[in-house]
């Protein structure tokens, strides 16, 4: 090892191995002016990776000057790099007039009139240009001059903008984020043309160094909330964000709290939509999935097609998915505290249904709930998990062994089977509270099959108190329910007609709460009509 | 204060919440019978008999639908009182009983008359049984009745619920559950009244084939002092009801003529009553006052009853019928000198100072004071033909 360690340094340039030494490069290294020096520090820093090209071109009316380009292969539009680059200054212009290039240094005299193309900028330092090489760019470095010049021609294989699985919709874009953020941008800039859309970048992940770009409205969002997203992630200091779940699970407010006090989504429009309430959006590279804070608990039952559609079956959905929130957390406790403590509250044609059925069932009723929960949970993730054509198996095993064979076979309650159902389906209403609504249920089950109802209420009252004492950039998770806030209703239970939203969320503390003219509500033109 | 220590002290906090609990036991659903009816007996040897009406199901697998997944199965256990009975039972049963759904409550004649205390008290303390529970009161035997096979009704404690229900189709039987019952036997007068279950006879208005045994409820039992003191009759009952505000609906027939084939029935759509009290020499002199509306539902004349002269004679006729129910009724509560209509309570109620004056002497007072019934009755509609379905004559 230490061997090892010793040949290593031997083949290297002393830099070189004080930078690997670090496992850091120093922002201050500049190039030198001597260009097999740069390569060679270059390729040392780098490595003897397959996928990094370097090659040397003569140029000038004698071919007495020496440069090198520098790319990674497949980051690279290797066409765009040849046309733009190597063709005017090995084929077209032989003649380049070395002499003129005078004291700006040759690199910029090449960028300046030789090299065509919209992008690209000067450097004289090492970690900006293997960074940038590394990033996808192309590096030109010229003998004799200590400037490169880096040449964006970034060019990879990525997917096509597709519509995302994870929110289907009936009505509304179907523009979905890729990985590659730079498409991202752009599909937010196509939405928001504002000239005060903010999108800052920085890079996070010593190793990975990806980039993270935080999106907001310059003037709408608080400048104090964009401060604190910047300062939380500037304080990451790790070796990779390979997803924006990295970065969610460094910047929440409540790590041990199981709610999500960060949303996140693929939809360029609901990310536009939540940007113009004034929210900060931060996208990460390599991600379809853009982070948005400050999140409120009840932003969990809105949804992109309650502001598409009319408010009226809007407001209903809203309802339906608190009920479901409701349902889907607590069916399965409802059932143990019914059929173990209190079945005085059944009706009482449904108490002979539900007894006949629990005839015979070998198990207690919590322990057939715990069963059915965890065969559930098992057939939910392996739907996920499967490849697909074999989902289909799943499903059927999952539906005729478990729903039908189970019931039959009198190892499980039909009610069961049909309380387990409910819970399921209810639970993919509210999609963003699916994980924690999941957790909460069993803790539900074991104290209802305590003490019953008032188990199911003790355990109510703690979530609550914990909601309760959320924050999320420190806005209070449960705003407006606690504390209250009235205009903010307009959007909460139901959804009001467009035209009556003239306000932006005010609990998450915007700086401009005025979103629309105060009459907007659409009445037939008086003169109109007399005609 | 650390977060640690926080944590911990809001948990603690929260675990106190786990005293508050009063009683509480967890019993699993199948560990449960469900009772659907209960019946007290008086035995011969003074023993109290306890009949319980257990619901068994069993798994759906068995057959085809939960209805017909339904047994019945019928307990009996004797005690030396009504707690004693009912524990005795369980040895006859191999799980548990649960009270809280049950339906009815039948009293045997003979416990009746020797006073049904234990039974009601039982039933208000105990947590799992519920005062909306119906009470009936049985001609004979209360165990007899629990017996009874329906061939509709699957659950007979149901069956019988929902004819106590239907009361405002005839309103000849009245309804009293365990917390009305209270309600009443509490009263000044301590008087109430039970709805009145039997076998029907041949003599009587229903037809009984063969061995058939058919259950009727109707009228009612009346009890003094918790005790059975004795038995009203269906037109009996009605005119207690009319007084009490408690007819909702039912048939009142009008002979227009000597003739049996005459007559026309009259559906009672409301009724209302007031009681007025007047005081002359300090006793009291009642005045019931009676508003009803009613509707032509049925007749047998050839007469256009559309025209007024004729609907005003057979209104004429429906309130005298009414103010003879009532009259009838009164003279019965004279005889078994039981203040059923409640005007004690009303002269409590509104006089109470005069009522202290009276109260050791009420039962005289009763069978003495004038009781005035006025009638006031509308006839709303003739339903929808207007004379008779043969062209009238005249």
């Amino acid at each position: 090892m230490k061997l090892a360690k010793i040949r290593r340094k031997k083949n290297q340039l002393p830099t070189a191995a004080k930078f690997i030494e670090q496992r850091q490069l120093d922002q201050k290294e500049k190039l030198s002016s001597v260009l097999e020096e740069n390569l060679c520090l270059i390729r040392s820093i780098i490595g003897n990776s397959m996928d990094i090209v370097f090659r040397k071109f003569s140029f000038g009316p004698q071919k007495q000057d020496q440069g090198a380009i520098i790319w990674i292969d497949g980051l690279v539009d290797k066409k765009l790099v040849t046309e733009n680059i190597l063709k005017p200054l090995m084929v077209e212009n032989r003649r380049i007039d070395v002499e003129k290039a005078g004291s700006a240094g040759m690199a910029e005299f090449i960028a300046q009139n030789y090299i065509s193309g919209d992008q690209l900028f000067l450097t004289n330092k090492l970690a900006q240009l293997i960074n940038s090489i590394l990033s996808g760019d192309t590096g030109i470095i010229f003998a004799g001059d200590d400037t490169a010049i880096i040449y964006k021609a970034r060019n990879w294989e990525g997917r096509g903008v597709d519509e995302p699985d994870t929110e289907a919709v009936v009505r509304g874009s179907r523009e979905g984020f890729v990985e590659t953020i730079n498409i991202n941008t752009s599909l937010l800039r196509r939405r928001i043309k504002s000239p005060f859309l903010r999108l800052e970048a920085m890079k996070i992940g010593r190793e990975t160094q990806t980039t993270v770009v935080i999106a907001y409205l310059e003037g709408i969002a608080n400048q104090q909330i964009v401060t604190e997203v910047k300062t939380r992630l500037n304080k990451i200091d790790t070796d990779s964000i390979l997803e924006s779940g990295y970065l969610e699970q460094y910047i929440e407010d409540s790590p041990f709290s199981i709610f999500p006090t960060i949303s996140n989504s693929e939809k360029p429009d609901v990310v536009a939509a939540k940007i113009l309430e004034g929210r900060i959006a931060i996208l990460t590279d390599g991600t379809p999935f853009v982070l948005l804070a400050p999140y409120l608990f009840i932003e969990s039952f809105q949804a992109t097609e309650d502001y598409y559609s009319r408010p009226y079956y809007a407001s209903l959905l809203r309802l339906l998915r608190f009920s479901a929130a409701l349902i889907t957390a607590f069916a399965p406790a409802v059932y143990v505290a019914v059929v173990s403590f209190h079945q005085e509250t059944i009706p009482s044609q449904l108490l002979l249904t539900v007894s006949a059925a629990r005839e015979g069932v070998p198990f207690p009723a919590y322990m057939e709930t715990m069963i059915m929960l965890f065969i559930y949970e098992g057939l939910r993730e392996a739907g996920i998990r499967m490849p697909r054509p074999i989902g289909q198996a799943v499903s059927i095993v999952g539906a005729l062994v478990i729903g039908e064979a189970a019931v039959r076979a009198g190892l499980v309650g039909a009610p069961m089977v049909i309380i387990t159902a409910i819970t399921a389906i209810f639970s993919f209403l509210v999609p963003s509270l699916t994980d924690s609504l999941s957790l909460l249920r069993l803790p539900f089950v074991v104290l209802a099959s305590l003490v019953g109802y008032f188990g199911i209420i003790m355990g109510v009252l703690a979530v609550v108190v914990h909601l309760a004492s959320l924050r999320s950039l420190g806005v209070p998770y449960l705003s407006p329910l606690a504390p209250f806030n009235a205009e903010m209703m307009k959007d909460t239970f139901i959804r009001a007609p467009l035209w009556s939203l003239n306000k932006r969320p005010s609990t998450i503390r915007v700086q401009d709460e005025k979103r629309e003219s105060d009459n907007l509500m659409p009445r037939p033109d008086n003169r109109n009509e007399e005609r | 204060m650390n977060d640690l220590e926080k944590t911990v002290k809001i948990l603690l906090c929260l675990l106190l919440g786990f005293l508050l609990c009063g009683c509480w036991d967890r019993r699993e659903l199948e560990s449960l019978r469900i009772v659907s009816a209960i019946g007290f007996d008086l035995t011969e040897k003074e023993q109290y008999r306890v009949t319980v009406q257990l619901i068994v199901s069993s798994p759906p697998g068995e057959q085809a639908n939960s209805e017909s997944a339904t047994k019945l199965s019928i307990n009996s256990a004797t005690g030396v009182s009504p707690l004693t009975a009912i524990r005795n039972l369980s040895h006859t049963a191999a799980r548990r009983f649960f009270w809280s759904d049950n339906k009815v409550i039948i009293i045997g004649e003979t416990l009746a008359q020797k006073g049904i205390t234990p039974v009601i008290d039982l039933w208000l303390r105990d947590h799992q049984p519920r005062l909306r529970n119906q009470l009936l009161v049985a001609e004979g035997e209360a165990k007899t009745f629990l017996e009874d096979e329906s061939k509709t009704e699957k659950i007979v404690a149901k069956k019988y619920e929902d004819i106590i229900e239907n009361q405002e189709r005839t309103s000849t039987l009245t309804k009293t559950d365990v917390k009305n019952y209270i309600v009443q036997a509490n009263s000044p007068g301590k008087i109430a009244l039970v709805p009145k279950i039997s076998f029907a006879s041949s003599q009587h208005k229903y037809e009984v084939k063969g061995k058939e045994k058919v259950v009727i409820i109707e009228g009612a039992a009346v009890f003094k002092n918790n005790k059975l003191v004795g038995w009203l009759n269906e037109q009996e009952t009605r005119g207690r009801e009319f007084v009490q505000k408690n007819v909702k609906g039912g048939i009142i027939t009008v002979a227009l003529s000597e003739k049996q084939e005459d007559f026309v029935d009259l559906e009672i759509l409301k009724a209302d009553s007031k009681i007025i009290i007047d005081w002359l020499e300090r006793q009291p002199v009642i005045t019931v006052k009676i508003k009803t509306i009613s509707y032509l539902n049925e007749q047998s004349t050839e007469k256009d009853l559309s025209k007024p002269e004729i609907l005003e004679r057979i209104n004429q006729l429906y309130a005298n019928k009414i103010r003879e129910e009532i009259t009838t009724s009164l003279a019965k509560a004279r005889q078994l000198n039981t203040d059923y209509f409640g005007f004690s309570t009303h002269i409590y109620q509104r006089h109470p100072k005069l009522w202290n004056q009276i109260k050791s002497d009420w039962e005289r007072v009763f069978a003495t004071m004038p009781v005035e019934v006025n009638v006031e009755s509308e006839i709303k509609r003739t339903g929808t033909i207007h004379g008779s379905p043969l062209k009238s004559k005249d």
